[in-house]
Parts: C-alpha cells; structure tokens; sequence
C-alpha cells in the first residue's frame, strides 16, 4: 500500500514538472494555431484565380474601376515578361511556396520565378521605401499569429490573375496561422485608399508537402509579350 | 480538323479532368476551358522549358494532309510533380494529346493529358 502511494506521488510529480516543461516550450498556450513552426513546402489547397468572383464587385474607387477596365491580362499582366508575381499575388499563385525561419526574419520562396520575400521580425519598417515587387515587409507574433504588414508596393503588380488593380499606396496586412499539421492559413486584408473604397479581406489555405521540394525556374523560352501598362 | 473532338474517350477525359485545379499561372483566356479535343500524332519537339513547356505534334487530317499542332503545358515545376521528365517524349514518338482547343481557331490545346507510346496516360499535372 506504502508503495503504491509512493508510486503516484511520482507520477503526479513527474506528469506536473512534464507538463511545466511542455508549457514553457510553448509560449502562448491556449492560443489559436499549432505552433509558431510555420517551415516547410506548401501550396494553396484551392486556386482562386479570381478574389472577386463573377458577380460580386470589388469596392472600387473611379481610379480602381478604370484601371482595371484597362487592363488586359493577356497583354499587361507583368507575368507575361517573366516578372515576379510580387505580393500578394505571389502567395495566391499556382505553384508551391517554402518558407525558412531564421534568427530575426522568415523568408518565403515562391517557385515561380524563385521569388523571394523577407520578413523583418526586429526592425520598424524602413522610411519611404522604394516601390517594388515585394514591399517591405515586418512582422510580428501575436500568439501562434504571424501579423506581417507590407508597404512599398509597386502598382505594376496584380492582386490577383484576373488583373484586379492596386496603388502604390496599397497597405497589406497579412495574418498567418498553422491552424493544425498539415494545414497554413493566410489572411489578406487589402488597405488601398487610391484603388478601393474601404479596406477588405480575403484567405488562403495551404497544405503541406512534406515529399516536395521547390525546382528552380528560369523563363529559358518566354513565349509572350507583355505590354506593361503606364 | 480531324480533332474527332467529342468521341467517348475525349468526353469522359473532360469528365474526369474537369474536378483538376487550374494548370496556367497565364490565363487561361485563350482556350475553352469547357471542351475537350483529342488528337493522335507525331511529335516533332518537346519543349522542355519554363514558364511553359510545349509538345508539337504532326497530325495527319481526313485528307492525308498534315496538321501542326501545339500542346501547352505548365511550369517545369509543376511537370516534375506530375511525374513527367525532360526525355518522357523525344521526335517520331506516337502519341494521343487531349486538351481543351484554343478559342481562335489555332491547331493548339491546352493540354490536360497525353497518351503515350507504350499506352500509358500522363496527366498534365500533379493529381492528389
């Protein structure tokens, strides 16, 4: 009896130092997400080319409406020059992302062109940067929430591949979550004064392949013209 | 052209290719993405690169004469995954191309599968 009563003041010893251990590993316990372990080859677990599907309309301002009445994704879409798809088209495209984490930035390679995107985790973001493909990009941790916000984007780039426009003031903010295993959230909201009446929002899903690895991508044999627009 | 368009196998290939995502990061604006047509032929080249590798097929026509056709394919990338590789075709090669038809008439699909010499079907790309 002795021992018995010996025994589960072990147990329970050794199940409440286990579980502080496994508490102190995981720095917000309780919050939405698996773990802030975002690693690995994904790709999106439905394409949608459109963001706006037929018959929903984008809340355009007159800028935003004409143009994307102007634009003609068989001539003006910056893909037909081999051109990186820039953000956030580049993480709604058709071919698998890898993403690296390493001391103070996490790093997104998309296959297509082998675009590359960095995340800043300890630095504000720089003073009017630029405008370009990928912007400037910090993030931040809210529980197991990767919160990137994205400046600096130039408008040559599409949201998305139906030619749907932004400025060069478009304000990402971008909400990424390992929701379980096997399976990556990506939220969009898209703030563009110039483009869009009122900021929106939009989500992607990604499943993860663990046998996959990235090809290079070279446009040896770039079939199309592309006519950018001003 | 002697796409012999409709035939049983072509539909059922549409059938079952219509539930597969979207090849193209291009648009696919170019092509009847709700047709199938299927072609059987020699191939002439097979353009092994990015951002689209091609397969160029000699097709004879109702008439004897010769057709030149072209099968798009996707990334590289995107072929690996599907279990293709750069020598799956080489010239004289015999084969069956399906794919959905440009819309202006070209002799050119988008490819959604070929048949290949030995009888084996390569989907166009990765299927889960």
């Amino acid at each position: 009896m002795r021992n018995r009563l010996m025994v589960s003041i072990l147990a329970a010893t050794l199940a409440t130092a286990f579980s502080a251990a496994l508490f102190a590993q995981s720095p917000n316990p309780g919050q939405a997400g698996v773990s802030r372990d975002l690693a690995g080859v994904w790709q999106y677990d439905h394409f949608h080319p459109a963001l706006f599907p037929k018959g929903t309309a984008p809340p355009f301002t007159p800028w935003g409406e004409a143009r994307f009445k102007a634009t003609d994704v068989m001539m003006n879409d910056p893909n037909l020059g081999c051109l990186p798809h820039g953000m956030p088209r580049m993480m709604l495209a058709p071919v698998p992302i890898e993403i690296f984490q390493i001391p103070g930035r996490i790093l997104i390679e998309q296959e297509f062109m082998n675009e590359v995107r960095q995340i800043y985790l300890t630095r504000p973001h720089l003073k009017d940067p630029d405008p370009n493909f990928n912007g400037d990009s910090v993030g931040k941790w809210e529980g197991n929430t990767l919160v990137v916000d994205t400046i600096g984007l130039s408008h040559i780039t599409m949201l998305d591949h139906v030619g749907l426009p932004h400025s060069d003031q478009l304000h990402l903010i971008e909400r990424i979550t390992r929701v379980d295993q096997d399976t990556l959230r990506d939220d969009f909201t898209i703030d563009d004064p110039k483009a869009y009446t009122k900021s929106w929002t939009t989500s992607q899903t990604y499943k993860l392949h663990p046998g996959w690895e990235i090809q290079e991508y070279a446009c040896d044999r770039n079939q199309y013209v592309y006519h950018p627009l001003p | 052209m002697n796409a012999k368009p409709f035939h049983l196998v072509a539909l059922l290939a549409a059938l079952f290719l219509a539930s597969s995502p979207l090849l193209a990061h291009h648009s696919t604006a170019e092509y009847e993405m709700g047709k199938t047509v299927s072609v059987i032929g020699t191939v002439t080249e097979f353009a092994w690169n990015n951002p689209h590798a091609y397969v160029y097929l000699e097709v004879k026509d109702d008439k004897g004469d010769i057709e030149k056709w072209s099968g798009e394919l996707g990334t590289l990338g995107q072929l690996v995954r599907a279990n293709w590789r750069r020598d799956t075709l080489k010239p004289g090669d015999h084969i069956t191309m399906f794919g959905n038809p440009a819309k202006d008439g070209r002799l050119l699909m988008r490819l959604q599968k070929i048949i290949l010499p030995n009888g084996q079907e390569l989907a166009a790309q990765h299927v889960e």
